[in-house]
């Protein structure tokens, strides 16, 4: 998976409450942009001087912070079974005060429609990406909506799989990209099976190796897929499509995605073509 | 046989299925993975930085689907101490007759900044009479006493006078049960006390308990670990599930075999703790300990302890013993709280407490306790230790040994005066 990966996937966005207005943030290609916002150093120096918050500023610097977090992953949804209801009055503050109102719904495939845009990446001040996040901005990112996670996730993914040789001292993210994989695949296991307490046994192969689904005594099954299907599959949001569980990605583009897919009886995989209109 | 797991994936894994469990009750049930974190640690497997990271990030990720936070340690290192102090100790039953209720002062403390007073009560509901037992706000329906109810009125034989009103309390049918703390202390040499007018004889002053302290050699390592583990659940309410969680990610890691000496060891502590029967290679401490369990002839009666020490940090103060045919208690404070509200709260603390309660006998049994009820703040909590054996009715000393680390405690109580059992 590379950065190109994260370019396949189709971009997202969430509505937040901003100020006083409804605003619009976007995933695209592994940024985040607010799409209502333009210059950062502005902005900032505006809800400094004014003592206000914007939340799309702070999405975008809790992003900053966090979008090469490995934590950020545990943070997030592992999928339609795993809902997020944080109550905002149970993370302190962080560092930087009020984080506003928060989020709201996301949706997929949205577009620029404006040409005023904030940047992640350019809210990046001198400390802002050295510093750790906070509680309370993983929250924000957690609760940005459905869409907005998966490709968060994939964003993660994506670099924790290119920095799989961690620098001397540092902690290696494999641990960390197992239990992601983990967690996503049985949440999306037991929600495709209606069995909420499977078990799960996972073998992590590597990407060249054929994925598959077997069926083990005492009701347990064991999955043998990449640390790569959290980017490539299941951040696509298509996992479980048409009834099927998708093991890989055949063929993808913007227009549409070829996925090898296996249905409920574990039978062989079979290819399953999606277009998007 | 399956090739060995990382630590660090499987310490992950366990929290996955926590995170991704239904049931809200396993999602609070984090001691597990607390308990396979610090076996990793003794092992050598993982960092002790590398656990806690790994859990605190898991309780922020369990808080942002739970819409509650969860307390990350049941100790914090800033709660403040106070210097407890127990000047005499006086257990009974001293009855205060009053026309409209009953009440019974059941354990008095002099301590240096108050007097604090078990009693228990009943009597008339709120309004039925007034006469001079204020107490009779208290009764028989359980009613919470208001804000407004008039304070208890103390004195003694030195001219102290001093007030209280119920702190914490609780009711049972027509009974309530509550503490009263003093604004004043009230003098520990004084021959009696009033209590709203009513004059209670007090016996004379019991010479304090010898108090002494000991290093010990504490188990190091995995072993020492294990049996913190099976020491530290039987505090819990629930089984008793993490020495063998630990035990089984040892071996999934590959660092220890499942017919290893240690796991075997281990695993008949657990069923000896369970049957209540010792086998017959059992070694010390646990082979004394299990001597008394399955006896009912425990003496019956209270003891005063009134001693105060230092341990882990901790102020702690001795009140009093209680002995029944089954079990006996020793009623305390602790001030931080941490080490008796810790069981209030073992799905989530990091850390097991850091007092382990163990006491013998002259008669060499062993007995080990365990914080049972009580309550309080960080800053000072109140309760008991619960020991599960009775103690031997030969036995004329006891000794309490609160141990932590390397060192412990030595309370010797005279055990005179208590009855047979019936």
């Amino acid at each position: 998976v590379t950065g190109s990966g994260l370019g396949s996937l189709p971009p997202a966005i969430a509505r937040v409450d901003c100020g006083e207005d409804r605003h619009t943030i976007r995933w695209e290609a592994g940024q985040l942009v607010a799409l209502d916002h333009g210059d950062p150093d502005a902005e900032r120096a505006l809800a400094a001087l004014g003592g206000q918050s914007f939340t799309c500023v702070d999405i975008l610097s809790a992003w900053a912070r966090a979008r090469h977090d490995r934590r950020l992953l545990s943070a997030l949804t592992r999928g339609l079974g795993d809902p997020m209801q944080a109550d905002p009055a149970h993370f302190p503050p962080g560092q930087r005060g009020n984080w506003g109102r928060g989020a709201g719904s996301s949706t997929s495939g949205g577009r620029t429609t404006s040409s005023a845009r904030l940047v992640a990446s350019s809210v990046r001040g001198p400390s802002l990406a050295s510093e750790r996040p906070t509680d309370d901005e993983f929250r924000l990112l957690a609760t940005l909506g459905h869409d907005l996670a998966f490709r968060m996730a994939a964003t993660v993914t994506v670099h924790l799989l290119e920095e799989e040789d961690a620098p001397p001292g540092t902690t290696p993210p494999r641990a960390a990209l197992e239990a992601s994989l983990w967690g996503r695949v049985a949440s999306t296991l037991r929600t495709w099976l209606g069995n909420p307490t499977l078990k799960v046994v996972l073998d992590v192969i590597e990407p060249d190796q054929p994925c598959a689904i077997e069926q083990l005594p005492d009701h347990q099954l064991r999955v043998a897929l990449p640390l790569r299907w959290v980017a490539d599959v299941w951040a696509r949001d298509v996992a479980l499509v048409a009834g099927r569980f998708s093991l890989s990605i055949i063929d993808a583009s913007a227009q549409e995605v070829l996925l090898e897919t296996i249905g409920p009886d574990l039978g062989p995989p079979r290819p399953l073509r999606i277009e998007w209109t | 046989m399956a090739p060995p797991v990382d630590a660090e994936t499987y310490l992950r894994l366990a929290c996955e299925e926590i995170l991704l469990s239904s049931d809200n009750q396993n999602r609070q049930d984090f001691s597990l993975v607390a308990a396979i974190g610090r076996g990793f640690v003794a092992s050598g497997q993982l960092r002790d930085e590398l656990v806690r990271s790994v859990i605190e990030e898991y309780l922020t990720a369990l808080a942002l689907r739970a819409h509650r936070r969860f307390f990350r340690r049941a100790h914090n290192p800033g709660t403040p101490r106070t210097t407890l102090s127990a000047q005499r100790v006086v257990v009974g039953d001293f009855e205060v007759a009053g026309s409209a209720a009953r009440l019974v002062i059941q354990r008095i403390v002099f301590a240096d900044d108050s007097t604090h007073m078990d009693a228990v009560g009943v009597g008339a509901p709120p309004g039925n009479g007034s006469g001079s037992m204020r107490a009779g706000w208290l009764l028989g329906s359980g009613r919470r006493p208001t804000a407004h109810s008039p304070a208890l009125k103390f004195g003694d034989d030195q001219g102290v006078s001093a007030s209280a009103s119920i702190g914490s309390w609780g009711s049972n049918g027509g009974s309530w049960h509550g503490s009263f703390t003093t604004d004043v202390p009230l003098s520990p040499a004084t021959a009696w006390i009033e209590v709203d007018g009513v004059r209670l004889a007090l016996p004379a002053p019991a010479p304090p308990p010898e108090v002494h302290r000991e290093t010990v050699e504490p188990l190091e390592g995995l072993r020492g670990m294990l049996h913190h583990e099976i020491i530290a659940g039987r505090s819990r309410h629930s089984d008793n599930a993490a020495p063998e969680a630990v035990l089984d990610a040892l071996a999934a890691t590959g660092a220890l075999a499942p017919d290893d000496l240690l796991a075997r060891e281990a695993k008949d502590i657990m069923s000896a703790l369970a049957s209540g029967r010792a086998t017959t290679k059992m070694a010390e401490p646990w082979k004394a300990l299990l001597r008394r369990f399955p006896k009912t002839d425990g003496p019956v009666g209270d003891v005063p302890i009134g001693a105060a020490v230092d341990l882990a940090g901790c102020s702690i103060r001795f009140d009093s013993l209680h002995t029944d045919e089954s079990s006996f208690s020793v009623r305390l404070a602790v001030s931080p709280g941490y080490p008796l509200l810790h069981h209030h709260f073992p799905g989530l603390a990091i850390e097991l407490s850091p007092i382990e309660w163990w006491a013998e006998d002259d008669r060499h049994n062993n007995y080990l306790g365990a914080g049972d009820g009580g309550g309080g703040s960080g800053d000072i909590a109140e309760g008991a230790i619960a020991f599960g054996a009775p103690l031997d009715p030969q036995a004329r000393e006891l000794r309490l040994l609160p141990t932590a680390g390397n060192e412990r405690v030595v309370v010797k109580i005279r055990l005179d005066g208590l009855e047979a059992p019936s």
